[in-house]
């Protein structure tokens, strides 16, 4: 008889000392998956904020490209009234072609003006969402109407009866 | 990492090898649809970013401005032939410069259209004058009977251009109240200059003397320069205000040839008794003294028409 409870005993010491099992099955299949699902989870927040902040960049540099572009286009309107207005009665269109989104965000223009004499003009380029805006001043000697227009093809034009250069939607 | 998956041999059947990982396979597509999201936004600023590369000046505003100012020089050079040829009246004068402006449209309008623009210069107005001139080089600049020697060239002139003369040393006075002078008054205030052997010397509210040197003087009034350099205190007619005529004084101390054109229209149909009427020095012509073109430059971009004032040889302001 005591053969058989040496047996059992070194039987359970045996498994006992042998076990590799720490907890039950289902506890470490829970730690697991949760370790794992806050792993995913934040790889993919980091990974959506990124996208983030690369679109606000790319948006940033195209806003600051395209409102380069419509102040080029002022300038050159601006230069052609000057040339022309020693014999008055000057008639200018000057359309342009730019794209409507930034990043598949579109966006707006404030073009204000201020001073006398030479004027310095400000164009706003904004978007909504997300939100980044940039700026791009010019100084100009033909007053420039202070306007807002959707983002988009563009059409200067010279008004000689208020002597100024419009900026409107084409 | 404790063993998700089942032993092999047990029949549990609530964890297989094929559903192993689920959760990493949702993550990777998420995050890889996150990439492809990212590739199409940095794309989209590849235009931009080629926008940003080309030249300011895309709508060809600098080539109209070209033109324009190239249809002013070129109009400009074509008044002189016509005033000197095809003087008859002012009529003859105005068809004449019409059929050259278009003509010269038509020409410039091709060299244009190889850019892609579509040019035309048209004319919108003219004013008529008269061309003064003396050409007999050994002629004193009196009038053309001789017997006067202070005589009025012209009256009732608001703007005067192309005013050049030539005088040589020969009758020329050393200096003092005889020398020939050139007087430019409006009634109230007067400018003048003289012409002695060694200098001309201008009065514009102080004395200022421009040396000349050699056998010969030539003074381009309008352009403020004696013998090719500039004299800085030539400006004709500085604070004369219109109208005003012009006058010859001790014109028998003076000789060599002159020219002007002035905006009086009614002077070369009808001279005065000052002028020769049939060749002969002075005499005084139809001309046409200035006119004003309207230039349009139309491109894909650009559409621009600006009024322009052709009168070469008139003062700067």
């Amino acid at each position: 008889m005591s053969d058989r409870k040496e047996k059992i005993w070194s039987d359970r010491t045996w498994r006992f000392q042998h076990d590799q099992r720490a907890v039950s099955t289902a506890l470490s299949y829970t730690i697991t998956l949760t370790i794992t699902a806050v792993l995913i989870s934040g790889l993919l927040v980091s990974g959506t904020q990124f996208l983030e902040s690369e679109q606000k960049r790319a948006i940033n540099s195209e806003l600051d490209v395209l409102g380069n572009r419509v102040a080029a286009d002022l300038a050159a309107a601006d230069r052609l009234v000057q040339a022309g207005n020693e014999s008055g009665n000057v008639t200018l269109t000057l359309s342009e072609a730019i794209p409507q989104t930034v990043a598949g965000a579109p966006y707006r223009m404030n073009i204000t003006r201020e001073g006398n004499g030479p004027y310095n003009v400000t164009i706003e380029l904004f978007t909504t969402d997300p939100s980044v805006t940039v700026t791009v001043g010019i100084k100009t000697t033909t007053p420039v109407a202070n306007t807002t227009i959707v983002g988009g093809p563009f059409v200067i034009e010279y008004d000689e009866s208020t002597d100024e250069l419009e900026v409107a939607d084409d | 990492m404790a063993d998700v998956g089942r032993p092999v041999g047990t029949t549990d059947g609530q964890v297989s090898d094929r559903d192993r990982g689920q959760l990493i396979l949702v993550g990777g597509l998420a995050l890889a649809v996150t990439f492809v999201a990212l590739a199409l936004v940095l794309n989209t600023a590849i235009y931009t970013e080629n926008l940003a590369t080309r030249g300011s000046d895309l709508a060809g505003g600098a080539a109209a401005i070209e033109f324009t100012d190239a249809a002013v020089d070129g109009i400009g050079g074509a008044i002189e032939p016509i005033n000197h040829n095809h003087n008859d009246s002012h009529e003859t004068l105005a068809s004449n410069l019409t059929t050259a402006v278009d003509d010269w449209s038509t020409i410039a309008g091709q060299h244009a259209a190889f850019s892609g623009r579509s040019a035309n210069v048209s004319v919108a107005a003219i004013t008529n004058g008269t061309r003064i001139e003396q050409t007999n080089r050994s002629r004193e600049f009196t009038n053309a009977s001789k017997d006067a020697t202070d005589w009025t060239l012209v009256e009732d002139v608001e703007h005067t251009r192309e005013f050049r003369m030539n005088v040589s040393d020969d009758k020329l006075e050393t200096d003092g109240p005889d020398a020939f002078n050139v007087t430019v008054t409006d009634g109230t205030t007067t400018w003048w200059f003289n012409v002695t052997e060694d200098a001309v010397f201008i009065d514009n509210g102080t004395i200022t003397e421009c040396s000349t040197t050699g056998s010969s003087a030539w003074i381009n009034v309008t352009a403020g320069q004696v013998n090719g350099t500039e004299c800085s205190a030539m400006r004709f007619a500085e604070g004369i205000s219109t109208p005003y005529r012009i006058e010859f004084k001790n014109g028998n101390n003076a000789e060599g040839t002159y020219t002007l054109i002035v905006d009086n229209s009614s002077l070369a149909p009808s001279p005065t008794g000052d002028y020769e009427t049939s060749g002969g020095s002075p005499f005084a012509e139809h001309a046409i003294y200035s006119t004003t073109i309207r230039v349009t430059v139309v491109t894909d971009q650009l559409r621009y028409a600006s009024n322009r004032t052709v009168a070469p040889g008139e003062p700067d302001e």
